[in-house]
């Protein structure tokens, strides 16, 4: 089993418009051991990532967002090349997503509400399946 | 002389909520109501019905006979499946026609139920079945999004940020510009483990 590598923080940027989810994402990312970087809207998010000083290992952000979408986030970032994963969070469900953004499938869709574990458990999994394996060891 | 209420970080957090809210403990007595109570209780001429005289008060001593058996039903199975419940109902005065939205979730502090009563309309009989308006105005941010519990629902008012209302046009037919936000009462509710 993968289990993150003794002093190596990973760091999480989440992109969402509303206070509370952005908190109690942060509350619990950061009882498992994350930093998280936080952004209200994607605009915000990509002027970030820009200037982070840090590498960010996953990118957790809401479909729905005031002008720039989750979506079109998650399309920037692929055509900017980082590389950055990307947890697609929404109250839809992921076939109703999906209609609008073909990016989305299960296995990086969280549909809100969810569970701290729910959370955690995708986090692993789609840092893990990002990781490069010679990084895994 | 009435006893204090006792306080918690959950109860702290409902005070705060302009909807009626209640708890009851395993056998189905009440331990707690917050402030909305006594403001509902004061606005219908509840003199007496203040929450205080209420605690230890078997709840379904409150309920119509002829619904105590669908209560002890719904309530029993949140206390024994540990998952939330809601209907709506009618509690009409005989001069306002009001109907809420309960919702019913297991107490994450302590064992028992905490259940929420969000008022749906509430108008003169005259008027009487029409639902709350979807006014776009009053839950629609200046981009066209409106705010909704992903949890419970209810809609958050854009000037009154901390009013969340049950608007049944959103939940049969959800707008079209919806962002998921959390209420403040299902976030206790829910992730009170993280706090």
């Amino acid at each position: 089993m993968y289990t993150e590598r003794p002093g190596a923080i990973q760091t999480i940027l989440v992109v969402d418009d509303q206070d509370a989810v952005r908190g109690l994402i942060r509350t619990i990312l950061s009882s498992s051991g994350y930093q998280v970087l936080e952004a209200s809207s994607a605009a915000k998010a990509l002027s970030l990532i820009e200037s982070a000083s840090c590498s960010i290992q996953l990118v957790i952000a809401d479909v729905m967002l005031n002008g720039i979408s989750g979506c079109e986030l998650a399309a920037q970032l692929k055509a900017k090349g980082t590389g950055m994963p990307v947890l697609f969070i929404s109250g839809h469900s992921a076939e109703f997503v999906a209609k609008k953004c073909p990016d989305v499938h299960d296995e990086v869709f969280l549909r809100k509400p969810f569970s701290p574990d729910s959370l955690i458990e995708k986090v692993r999994g789609i840092i893990l399946s990002s990781t490069p394996i010679a990084d895994r060891l | 002389m009435t006893p204090p209420i006792e306080a918690s970080a959950l109860r702290t957090k409902l005070e705060l909520d302009p909807s009626v809210i209640y708890m009851l403990d395993e056998k189905l007595r009440i331990v707690y109501c917050n402030e909305a109570w006594d403001v509902f209780a004061a606005a219908n001429g509840g003199l007496g019905l203040e929450r205080r005289t209420l605690f230890g008060r078997q709840v379904m001593d409150a309920i119509p006979k002829a619904l105590t058996l669908f209560f002890m039903k719904a309530f029993g199975r949140v206390l024994s499946t540990k998952e939330s419940w809601g209907h709506n109902y009618e509690c009409s005065s005989p001069t306002t026609y009001r109907s809420y939205r309960m919702m019913v979730y297991p107490n994450p502090e302590e064992p028992g139920l905490v259940v929420v009563n969000s008022l749906i309309v509430e108008q003169p009989h005259s008027l009487d079945g029409q639902e709350r308006d979807a006014d776009g105005a009053q839950y629609a941010d200046e981009h066209g999004l409106i705010a909704m519990c992903c949890q419970c629902r209810r809609a958050r008012r854009v000037r009154e940020r901390e009013v969340w209302d049950w608007v049944p046009a959103y939940v049969a037919s959800p707008p079209g510009l919806v962002t998921h936000d959390i209420c403040p009462t299902c976030l206790h509710l829910t992730y009170s483990e993280c706090f």
